[in-house]
């Protein structure tokens, strides 16, 4: 069973219930899919949707507890982004216990970091060696991934989460699709005129399974 | 081969008093290893393992003993190494750099610890923080790393 989450107000605008009638009526009168509700809904909204966090899904209706026990304490803290020059371009965060005191102080510290971490990295190592990847403390654990147009992808987490180079390949990605090709975005901007990168961005990392934390987005 | 590649020990202040490399590793002279130990290592504000400590999102937490809880590094990443560090609660700081297939070589970086204790600070010869030349320190530790090496 899934659980699907509808504003009703955007519902009643785009007068979805009656789209959605003239979709079953053309199916009924030569099929169209196979499957019941789904395919209406998907070919209505495509891509308006936004990706609820899984334990929205409350199969049992809570009596049933079997979600996988390490999940319940995987946390994220923050994603920023770095551009060219050390500049952050965006910064998030969840869950943080300590507070951050001075963004832009912060921001300095952990640009600064990842260069003398590269470095460090590519001296001590074996020749050849063109990353640093992440490191672990017992408070928190830091993952960066950096492109090589220069820009770096950090994400802070508890140190019991797995590698997240995919993760933020990912979000690479999603950053070129709707930030880099955005013809209103300035290279070097902060991330203003792009907030569906940052919806897009959200809705991804509601997915990932280490991130237990309240929930923001629903169908758009 | 793979494994533990080289192995090194900073006193409390940072500095390297003992580094040990085998064949597979970068082969740094002294004065890069020296350098590059005091930028891992973090009681001012320019190294790493301090800096860590400062863009901590989260609180250490409390209860008692909590001051014997070190923050700092314990691994750290890259695409082609690993380095996995022990901070003792004295402030000293033993790590080692491995290759992959990754091991955890806590076990490693313990004993080496227990023979930093038995061979080096017993012996009556032997200056606190200073480089360490003792050779049954430097025996032990060679066999222990031949010993994980060998599992």
């Amino acid at each position: 069973a899934g659980v699907m989450v509808i504003d009703l107000e955007r519902w009643r605008q785009r007068h979805a219930s009656q789209l959605i009638a003239e979709w079953i009526a053309m199916n009924a009168r030569r099929r169209l899919w196979l499957h019941g509700s789904q395919p209406p809904l998907l070919l209505l909204f495509h891509d308006e949707v936004v990706s609820l966090h899984w334990s929205w899904n409350v199969d049992g209706l809570g009596h049933r507890l079997n979600y996988p026990k390490n999940v319940q304490r995987a946390w994220i803290y923050n994603f920023y982004t770095f551009g060219r020059g050390r500049k952050l371009l965006c910064r998030e965060e969840w869950n943080r216990t300590r507070a951050c005191r001075d963004i832009a102080e912060e921001s300095k510290y952990v640009s600064g970091l990842l260069i003398t971490l590269k470095s460090f990295a590519q001296q001590l190592g074996p020749p050849r060696t063109q990353a640093f990847l992440a490191y672990s403390t017992p408070q928190y654990k830091l993952h960066s991934f950096e492109t090589i147009s220069g820009y770096r992808f950090v994400l802070t987490t508890d140190p019991s989460v797995p590698d997240q180079q995919e993760c933020l390949r990912e979000i690479y990605e999603i950053f070129v699709e709707h930030v880099i090709k955005n013809p209103l975005y300035q290279l070097g901007d902060e991330l203003e005129h792009c907030p569906v990168f940052k919806t897009k961005l959200h809705s991804f990392l509601m997915t990932r399974p280490f991130f237990a934390s309240p929930f923001q987005s629903v169908v758009a | 081969m793979a494994g533990v590649v080289s192995l090194f020990i900073l006193n409390r202040n940072g500095s390297l008093i003992y580094s040990l490399e085998t064949q597979g590793s970068s082969q740094l002279s002294s004065n890069d290893k020296i350098r590059l130990s005091s930028t891992f290592h973090g009681d001012d504000v320019s190294c790493i393992s301090a800096i860590a400590a400062q863009i901590s999102p989260v609180k250490r937490s409390g209860g008692p003993f909590s001051f014997l809880q070190t923050t700092g590094i314990r691994t750290l990443d890259a695409d082609t190494f690993r380095l996995q560090c022990f901070h003792t609660a004295t402030g000293v700081k033993i790590f080692c750099v491995m290759l992959p297939p990754y091991v955890d070589a806590d076990i490693l970086l313990r004993q080496v610890y227990s023979h930093y204790s038995d061979y080096v600070l017993k012996n009556p010869f032997y200056e606190l923080d200073m480089p360490i030349r003792c050779e049954p320190f430097e025996k032990e530790v060679q066999r222990s790393l031949s010993e994980f090496q060998g599992r």
